[in-house]
């Protein structure tokens, strides 16, 4: 219940807390960066996690905020709380998956707090949000005293809690390209954790009656959120019915060692991918009709 | 490496400042009940989900066990306490005086903190459904009542607050 | 003023506990409390051998770090009670000495200035544990290879005990239809939203006060005197405000024994309040039996017989009231409130390396009915008999009460067939909210009779068994109830006040209702077992009537305030007397859907229909069904202590257990019938855990009927989506499972 001794400062900037993260690096200091704290205190209430020292960026009102320009590619400062992307237009308009996770995470206190940056750079293989970022291609800028880099989440993301985030980097900015529509997320949720035990975001464009695009994308199920890449070639150039959905649907996961634990074995896991890309399909496929 | 294993921690708590200077990894509900002596906030589980340390920061409810007393050191805390300060019946806020009314607790354990819940399920769903509320109470668990009470306690103080 | 029985007031309780103003163990410290923190066994099955905790004694803060040595004269803990002649009863140990029996017994207890100190100083107390093969559930710790926990347990077994009455035998020989089934009621853990603790506050005149989180003040206070040698006069135990119980906080745990004992050892009060994961290591869990039994009838579906085993697992040690819950309540309860003449069941009790067992919700109840319910649906497949036809041909009628069952209990009053038509009456006139297309909807319905309001056969301070109560009204015609019941959560500061302001004809307002304090209260046993209304109501009633018939003792006739002022106030002590166990009923049906494609269960509707007599408050009975129906779901869907083959907890946090949170529940139904009960002056029966009793197979007997197309005849609690989708698969193709989707 009580987190080990740490020593604690809060940056005032960016710049500081690149400086802090740098310092501390170079110390062979375990330092962590304290966002909302959601994914961190738990840990360190627990002492699963015992950092020397938290860097408190909460308050860097410079990394929050969602910029959209004009050919729809939406920024997201990384300290945007799950609870202010709710209630951003911009995103309730533009991504209607991002709206249907967010109305499923965790709950309206942790959202309150949870950033989409602390997010990102937990890596947690159990997340709602990165189905639906990989979905949407979404990228990460990462900063650290010597300049900025942008990578695909794709990339960032590598294995259970286990990113490309560099001691001496902060994640400022999610950039998500503008999307169609067609867009759903479904989930099923361990009953206890409220965490998915499977989780799939489903992002399609279909001009014409034929899907002109598609990005799926699962969480939960494997030791990283994963793009379908079988069911996002399957669905190409394909007519959205319910045949062809189903086909995609059953390849959502194939290949992907699944997780395995008390609450799901890994063939629930993978049985669960398939139920819900067919469910998010079915539903994206619906909001671009609709459109 | 100016990092500080004490921190001086500002905060106002239902409308009063507070300063005091405690080890950086106090949690904010300790910070409450310990240090500001404010027991109404209720410690109920290790793991963020029970929802019993519940309070509002800068008008928004978060779970304490989850923050920092650091954390929130510059900003503004509303506790049980603060919600209806006369501390008796005549002056409970609607919330409080709803659940009072459908029998909405039993042993009162989780109830500051769920009060705190409902009160923000209110602010962001004047109009709830009754799946609204309990979908909303997703970060809030109670063992005695089954929920049933607490529903109906949200869906009568939302109807009294919209002036129904 | 008068006719508040029956009234469904709200609570008085209420307007501290919404403010904030609840007084609860974590909430008070005096002056120089210390705060300690107990170092737990990480392993399941081990001999000890060594515990080095001078680094730890060294450590920032810290004011001692004790280990078994140190409490050599302290203990043991109670023992169990009601045991059969010939039982193995473990001595219960404060701190681990030589052996640890479970993940999570007591090994060190760490003090120091703050709860973070005395953490960070545990994490320095190096034991060393040479390890050995564990047991977990009741049949394996019973293999012939299984590890021994408890000398002179050979196979774990406790004991054994037979229950039979007529002939089974001949019975089932002369059946015309017969079921059986092996069913499981696993493991779970009560999860009261306030953790368990103690704060032990000595003084120097050898005085010891505890505020203590327990459902048994004066209990409690006898077993700490008898444990610490000291007069009963000289502990004072005092409850406070509770965050519920539900049955775990009725023993005396060997954590809080040990902070009692560094209190006195150090002179200084001690608080220690367990942490949640902590929690399911070191609070009691419920259940844990696994039955094989079988159910005989005629060819009309009138049940001859039942037999079989149940087997119950205590865990390492045993409590004082968990025999009692297989012996006194499972066992003899299994008829439920069916005429049945033959009967045959063994009953064991078993020894693993788990957590200790203590009584939750229901206590042995809640098993009896599901394991009954179960086989009579069972056996309403096999004869083809509507599942309410079966049970009404075979329910007691009203007209044979008193009713003594084959068992031997007496049910006191009933009309099981008036509930049940209720039941079904209610369940007809409104349609189940829709299920989502290509679900599986299912009905189950399930009976249950169930005891309540027992008072232990143990004598008080004046050699009386039975609860006590007071009633001192003041020369202004103030009234004062002390009861020796102990409410944490039930509400009765305001039903009692009903109760007291109808016996006495005074105001409302002019009475007080005190409680849960040994200093402050007279003997009783605390509450639990759905006793209170039974037990502290008559001792309440017949306080009244003694403070009554002692203002008639004026010469002229007047009301009681005007008594208590021409006599200076009154004041009248009463006994319950001891009355009999009540027996409430009840019909519970639960419309559910499954999703075949994933498993998962949705409760459509809850409909409940109690028989609990008299009612006090309505509202406060409804609150019982609402919040034991809840729990009942957890057991019948989500909830499961586990553990792995080494006994390591694979549940040991809210992460990974699963109660039920609001969005699981639909709003429940509830409808009560009223038999009286004849056996107390206010006619009334404990029915506090009546909904876990009913709610559970009520479940379980819908999401089996869902799945009858699949021809799945049982499935084990929880009912998780796996579970059932698995089951699923495998029905589709009988030869084994096959791919994915």
């Amino acid at each position: 219940m009580f987190p080990a001794d740490f020593g604690y400062v809060r940056a005032g900037s960016l710049a500081q807390a690149l400086d802090l993260l740098t310092e501390a690096a170079e110390a062979d200091e375990d330092a962590k960066l304290l966002a909302g704290g959601q994914s961190l205190l738990p840990m360190m209430k627990l002492r699963l996690a015992t950092p020397q020292t938290l860097i408190d960026i909460g308050g860097l009102a410079e990394l929050t905020g969602v910029t959209v320009d004009a050919s729809g590619t939406t920024v997201i400062g990384a300290l945007s709380t799950y609870r202010a992307l709710q209630r951003d237009p911009h995103i309730a308009a533009a991504y209607p998956a991002m709206t249907d996770a967010l109305a499923v995470l965790a709950d309206q206190q942790v959202r309150a707090r949870g950033t989409i940056g602390g997010c990102v750079a937990h890596g947690d293989p159990a997340a709602d949000l990165p189905a639906v970022l990989l979905a949407l291609a979404a990228s990460v800028t990462l900063t650290s005293r010597h300049g900025t880099r942008t990578v695909p989440l794709d990339d960032f993301l590598q294995g259970v809690f286990a990113t490309d985030l560099a001691p001496d980097e902060v994640v400022t900015a999610i950039t998500v390209p503008a999307a169609p529509p067609g867009q759903a997320y479904e989930k099923f949720e361990q009953p206890a954790s409220h965490l998915p035990l499977a989780g799939v975001c489903a992002v399609v464009a279909v001009t014409d009656g034929v899907i002109t695009s598609a990005g799926v994308a699962v969480t939960g199920v494997a030791g990283r959120a994963f793009r379908a890449l079988d069911t996002e070639r399957s669905l190409a150039s394909a007519r959205p019915t319910a045949a062809v959905i189903e086909a995609a649907a059953s390849q959502v996961a194939s290949g992907v060692r699944p997780l395995s634990d008390q609450h799901a074995s890994g063939p629930f896991r993978l049985h669960l991918a398939q139920v819900l890309a067919r469910r998010a399909l079915t539903q994206a496929v619906e909001r671009a009709a609709t459109a | 490496m100016p990092a500080s294993r004490d921190v001086l921690v500002e905060v106002t708590v239902n409308g009063v400042p507070h300063t005091a200077r405690v080890p950086a990894r106090t949690l904010l509900v300790h910070f409450l009940r310990d240090r500001l002596r404010l027991t109404g906030t209720h410690v109920g589980c290790d793991t963020t989900q029970c929802g019993a340390c519940t309070v509002a920061l800068d008008g928004v409810a978060v779970k304490s066990c989850t923050v920092l007393a650091a954390q929130a050191s510059g900003h503004e805390i509303q506790t049980i306490e603060g919600l209806a300060p006369a501390g008796d019946a005549a002056g409970l806020h609607p919330v409080q005086q709803a659940f009072w009314q459908e029998h909405g607790l039993q042993c009162g354990y989780c109830t500051p903190g769920m009060v705190m819940a409902v009160r923000q399920i209110l602010a962001d769903h004047p109009d709830p459904t009754e799946a609204d509320v309990r979908h909303g109470l997703a970060g809030n668990i109670c063992r005695c009542t089954g929920y049933q009470n607490i529903v109906a306690a949200a869906l009568d103080a939302a109807r009294h607050l919209r002036g129904a | 003023m008068s006719n508040l029985i029956g009234q469904a007031v709200v609570r008085r309780e209420d307007p501290a506990l919404l403010t904030g103003h609840g007084v609860y163990l974590d909430d008070v410290a005096p002056p120089g409390t210390l705060h300690a923190f107990v170092v737990r066994s990480p392993v399941a099955h081990a001999r000890i051998a060594a515990v080095d905790v001078t680094e730890a004694r060294e450590a920032p803060g810290v004011a001692a770090v004790f280990t078994a040595a140190d409490l050599a004269g302290v203990g043991p803990l109670p023992g169990a009670e009601g045991l059969p002649p010939g039982s193995v009863s473990p001595v219960y140990p404060v701190l681990a000495a030589d052996t640890v029996l479970w993940a999570g017994q007591p090994v060190a207890l760490v003090v120091a200035d703050t709860p973070e100190l005395a953490a960070d100083a545990a994490e320095l107390v190096v034991a060393d544990y040479d390890e050995l093969p564990a047991v977990t559930g009741p049949l394996d710790a019973m293999a012939p290879d299984a590890p021994v926990l408890h000398d002179g347990a050979a196979r774990n077994i406790a004991f054994t005990r037979r229950l039979s009455a007529g002939d089974a035998t001949a019975a089932f020989a002369a059946a015309a239809y017969q079921v059986r089934q092996q069913m499981v009621s696993q493991r779970i853990a009560p999860v009261a939203l306030e953790p368990r603790g103690v704060l032990a506050c000595p003084s120097d005149d050898g005085r010891l006060e505890v505020r203590l989180s327990t459902q048994r003040p004066h209990g409690s206070r006898n077993w700490l005197a008898r444990i610490f040698g000291l007069p009963p006069d000289q502990v004072r135990v005092v409850a406070g405000d509770m965050g519920g119980g539900f049955g775990a906080k009725g023993p005396v745990y060997p954590d809080q024994v040990a902070v009692i004992a560094a209190a006195r050892a150090l002179g200084r009060p001690v608080k220690w309040v367990e942490e949640r994961s902590e929690s399911f290591l070191a609070t009691t869990h419920g259940r844990d039996q696994v039955a094989d039994l079988e159910m005989a009838a005629d060819a009309d579906g009138r049940i001859t017989a039942i037999r079989g085993s149940v087997h119950a697992s205590f865990g390492a040690y045993f409590t004082p009231n968990a025999p009692g819950s297989l012996l006194g309540r499972l066992g003899p309860m299994l008829p439920q409130g069916y005429r049945i003449a033959n009967f045959d069941v063994e009953l064991t009790g078993v020894f693993a390396n788990t957590t200790p067992v203590g009584p939750y919700r229901g206590a042995g109840r809640p098993e009896a009915a599901y394991f009954c319910e179960r086989l009579v649906d069972l056996l309403a497949v096999e004869t083809g008999l509507d599942p309410a036809e079966i049970r009404r041909r075979n329910f007691i009628p009203p007209a044979d009460f008193p009713y003594t069952t084959c068992t031997g209990l007496t049910y006191d009053s009933g009309d099981y067939q008036a509930g049940l038509d209720l039941l079904m009456e209610k369940l007809a006139a409104r349609p189940a909210a829709p299920a989502p297309e290509g679900h599986l909807v299912g009905v189950g319905i399930a009976s249950f009779v169930e005891p309540g309001g027992v008072t232990p056969r143990i004598p008080g301070p004046d050699g009386s068994v039975g609860d006590q109560a007071t009633v001192t009204v003041s020369a202004a015609g103030e009234v004062t109830v002390a009861v020796g019941t102990s409410s944490h959560g039930q509400g009765h500061e305001t039903a009692f006040a009903q109760l007291a302001a109808d016996l006495l004809g005074v105001g409302y307002e002019d009475v007080t209702v005190v409680f849960g304090d040994t200093g402050t209260t007279p003997f009783g046993y605390g509450t639990f077992g759905s006793r209170s209304a039974v037990a502290g109501g008559t001792a309440v009633y017949n306080a009244c009537q003694a403070a009554l018939e002692a203002a008639r003792r004026v010469d002229a006739p007047m009301s009681l305030a005007q008594a208590a002022a021409r006599l200076g106030g009154i004041t009248a002590t009463a006994s319950s007397g001891a009355p009999p166990e009540t027996y409430a009923s009840g019909s519970y049906a639960c419309v559910v859907s499954v999703d075949p494609d994933t498993g998962r269960v949705r409760l459509l509707r809850v409909v409940a229909v109690d028989d609990c007599g008299v009612v006090i408050n309505p509202l406060l009975v409804e609150g019982q069904v609402h919040g034991a129906v809840a729990q009942g779901v957890g057991q019948a869907l989500s909830e499961h202590v586990q553990y792995d083959s080494a006994g390591q907890p694979m549940s040991a946090s809210l992460m990974d257990y699963a109660v039920p949170f609001a969005a699981s529940l639909p709003a429940i139904e509830s409808y009560l019938v009223c038999t009286p009960s004849p056996v107390n002056p206010l006619g009334v029966k404990g029915m506090g855990e009546s909904g876990t009793i009913g709610v559970t197979p009520a479940v379980v007997n819908a999401v089996m009927d869902a799945l009858r197309p699949y021809g799945i005849r049982h499935l084990d609690m929880p009912l998780t989506a796996e579970k059932i989708w698995t089951a699923i698969r495998q029905s589709r193709h009988p030869a084994g499972p096959r791919d994915v989707s």
